[in-house]
Order: structure tokens, then sequence, then C-alpha cells
């Protein structure tokens, strides 16, 4: 206890030399407290004494002709005197003494989890209308409020939680998940979507009228949802999948010439900071050329180490100011566009399978050049058709026989 | 009834702690100070006190705290 309060006052470390020192330390005893009082020779002796009686120790050694030194000062007044010599450093320790102080009680990060499909920067922008942003106190961060704007605001949501802890704030969310008995069936049949031989057939629900090896036209029912029991027809939604092998064609055609600007040319950077929401240009006019060029932002956003991303960016804008020429297309590069283009295409109006095998036939025309692809495909061809009961697609469920339409 | 320089001066009091402390109050100053021996001036003489790596720990007009390895303690005192 006796070295912190030392500590608090200061001390000063003094070595004094004289032929009587046992003299001068009975002078000095009557009016100081000495400390740690060390003889290191016959006529030396070392001794600490408060910062402030260090003026009474010279008087004393002076009275008596005795040699004082001061060896050192230490303590929390001296440390002081020493730093403010130094007032940038002195305020900047300041400054961050406080800001850890004060940042302890903010929100700067945000985490969000249970997201699938919704989109966490959706879920963010949200949250901040009711005061869930950057650098909010936590004790403002109320809970129930943005749990109940969230679930209004974003249907998909079933269940929203928000959690502070420390300076990040977590937001904990469940998606409605939409089973496929909630989806309303219509009764209908599942009818074939274009030509092809049946390679596969599964019926879920409803009546297979086809075999796999059989051919069927588009449109021709696949599985009907009607089941004539004789007594009654029993309706439902028919369900299943039904593949087949189908040939499909498609023809692409591209320009044999093309735009292009080249990649020589003028180059223009703009910069600008992105702080929250609030955008700073380091350029003074508009920014918006009066010429065609090309252009391309950057946002490289303040990240820290273990990926806590501050709302602070550097947006780079570069520039390519320069015309576009006239190129003509190489037959290759042409072919190779256009069979990506067809396949595509093909895919995509496939509602599931792939394409077995595929022939092209490219020729190049005046203007342009044109691609013909033929594709054997295995796909599924069954799909869902309206409720409307026709004739021919009834089934007799006495002898199975399927009727004709 | 007491003469009156023993009711206003008070008297010297040693105390021992163990064989490693040795505090001296209302003593008189340092007559002599040394790693082996320290002379310490009392009402009633020289309080003599032998041992090994004797040192002051600090000193004030009403105490002494002497601290080290205590062997002997002679008081070399006027009657």
């Amino acid at each position: 206890m006796r070295e912190l309060w030392w500590l608090i006052r200061g001390s000063t470390r003094l070595r004094l030399t004289g032929a009587d020192v046992e003299r001068t330390l009975r002078r000095l005893m009557e009016r100081i407290r000495l400390e740690d009082i060390r003889r290191t020779d016959h006529l030396t002796v070392e001794f600490s004494v408060s910062a402030s009686d260090v003026g009474a120790v010279e008087a004393v050694a002076q009275r008596y002709g005795d040699r004082l030194e001061l060896l050192h000062s230490s303590g929390f007044p001296q440390t002081v005197e020493k730093w403010i010599r130094y007032p940038v450093i002195c305020l900047t320790v300041l400054v961050l003494a406080w800001a850890s102080l004060w940042l302890q009680s903010r929100v700067l990060f945000f985490r969000v989890e249970g997201n699938e499909t919704v989109p966490e920067r959706l879920i963010l922008d949200t949250a901040s209308q009711c005061g869930l942003e950057f650098g909010c106190a936590r004790e403002t961060v109320r809970s129930e409020q943005i749990k109940n704007r969230l679930l209004d605001a974003l249907p998909e949501l079933s269940w929203v939680g928000v959690n502070t802890s420390g300076t990040v704030a977590t937001v904990t969310v469940q998606e409605r998940q939409r089973s496929p008995e909630e989806e309303p069936l219509i009764p209908g049949n599942i009818v074939a979507s274009t030509d092809g031989i049946i390679t596969d057939l599964t019926a879920t629900a409803g009546t297979p009228l086809c075999r796999p090896g059989e051919g069927v036209r588009a449109g021709q029912t696949l599985i009907s949802g009607y089941t004539d029991l004789g007594l009654c027809t029993h309706v439902e939604a028919a369900q299943g999948e039904v593949y087949a092998l189908t040939e499909r064609q498609i023809t692409a055609v591209l320009p044999r010439k093309t735009a292009r600007i080249p990649e020589e040319g003028a180059i223009l950077k703009k910069y600008g900071l992105l702080i929250g929401k609030n955008r700073i240009n380091f350029y003074a006019d508009s920014g918006i050329l009066h010429t065609g060029c090309g252009k391309m932002t950057q946002i490289r956003v303040l990240t820290l180490p273990g990926g806590w991303t501050l709302p602070v960016a550097l947006i780079v804008e570069t520039y390519w100011v320069s015309r576009p020429v006239s190129v003509e297309r190489s037959p290759e590069e042409a072919q190779r566009a256009l069979e990506a283009a067809a396949r595509a295409e093909l895919e995509q109006q496939m509602i599931a399978g792939e394409i077995r095998r595929a022939e092209d036939a490219f020729a190049g025309e005046e203007g342009r050049y044109r691609l013909t692809l033929r594709c054997s495909c295995h796909e599924m061809i069954g799909r869902r058709s309206s409720g409307i009961l026709t004739e021919g697609d009834t089934n007799d469920g006495e002898n199975g026989e399927r009727g004709t339409g | 009834m007491k003469p009156w320089k023993e009711e206003i001066m008070p008297r010297t009091l040693v105390e021992i702690v163990g064989k490693k402390r040795v505090l001296v109050e209302h003593h008189r100053g340092i007559l002599g100070y040394g790693t082996e021996e320290i002379l310490v001036g009392t009402g009633y003489g020289v309080l003599r006190i032998g041992g090994a790596e004797l040192r002051l720990c600090c000193m004030s007009r009403q105490q002494l705290f002497i601290s080290g390895r205590i062997d002997s303690l002679t008081l070399e005192g006027r009657e």
C-alpha cells in the first residue's frame, strides 16, 4: 500500500556523499521521511524522498557541505510531466482511450443467419429503418420492433430474432417453408409437350394412357386425371414424370459484322468515397462524359481481418474513351457463338433432360451467318394441362382400355 | 509526581519482529550505519543492532525501520 502511495505521489532517488552522512541523515529525518536508505560506501548513502522534499534535502546538504546527486524520478506526476512534452501522442492516446470505451456501446458489425433465398442486404436495409444501423447505441436496439417490421416487410420470413453481443448485431431469420401440399392442385391431365417416343413413365396420381416404347404426339394425354369407375368418375390432378426421346431443331442467325470498342483509347479514372449511404466524389465536375465511352465501376469495401466489413468503400470508376469500330466476325468465331446460343436455348426449352446427339449445319449468307442445330434429346415431356374433360380422355376402370380420341 | 521531562518527552520503543525487522520509535537519529551494524541514538543511550545485510527501510522523526538478519540488540546507555 505504501508503494502504491509513493507511486501516486511520485518519488526521487538521491545520492548523498559527505564526511558525516549520519549527521546529515539525522538532520533530514527531523523534517522529511526517508525511504530505502542504502549505504554504498562509508562516505555515500542513497535514499528516496518524496518529490516535493527534494528542495529541503538540497538545502540541508548544502548547509553541511555534502554533495547531492539526483539519480532518477519516478511516479505518476513525473510520468505525466514527461508525456506532456509530446502533446500529439497524448491526444492520440486520449482519443483512442475514449473511442475504446465509447465504441463498446455501439453496433459496428452486422451478421445475418438463417437466410437462404432472402438477400442479406434486403434484411439489413429493412432493419435499418427501425434504427439498427452502423454506429447506433446498443440500448436503442428494439428487438421486438425490428422483428415486427421485418415480418411485415418480408412475407418470406416466418420468424426473426435480433441479438447484440459486443459490437455485433446478429439478425437470425427463418424462412417460410412452402410444402408441396400447400399448392392447390387443379384436376387435370399430364399431356405431351412435344412429339417423342416414350422411354420411361412414372405415374404417381392418375391413370397412365401410354407405355414405354409408344410414340406420342404433342398435346396427347399421357396420364389422365379422370377414371371412369362405372357408377362415377374419379377426378384428381394427374401427377407423374414421362421421359421420351425427341428430335428438336433450332436455327440461329448472327450478323457478319459487329461493333467493338478497341482496347486502346484514352483511359480516365475517377475516385469517390462511400461512407454509409453518403458518397463523396473526389472530382469537381458532374462526372458525365459527353462522348461515347465504356465505364467500369469498382467498389472496394473496407474489410477488417476476420471478414468484418465496415460501411466505408472506395469507388473507382474507369472510363474508356474510344469510338467503336465495325469488325467482321470470323466464321469459326460465329459458329462457336451460334452453337453455344442454340444449345442454351434448347436446354432452356426442355423441362428436364439432356441433349444426346447434335448435328449442326453452318452456312454463311449475305450479311449474316446461319446455323441449324438438330438434336436428339432425352427429356421430360409431361406437362400439366387444364382440368377440362375432353372426349377420349376418360379411362374405363373395368377393362383398363385406353379411350381413342 | 514524575519529573516534567519524562511527562513531555515520550519514551523510546523498540519492537522486534522475528529476526528480520526492528522498529524503533521516538529515537534520536542514526549514529552509525553499516550493513553489519547500525547505531541508533535513544533517550537511554545507544542502541546497537548487529547482524547481516542490515538496511534502513525508512526513517522519520518518529520511526526508524530496519530490516535484515538481526543477530543482536545491545543497549549501551547511561543510567
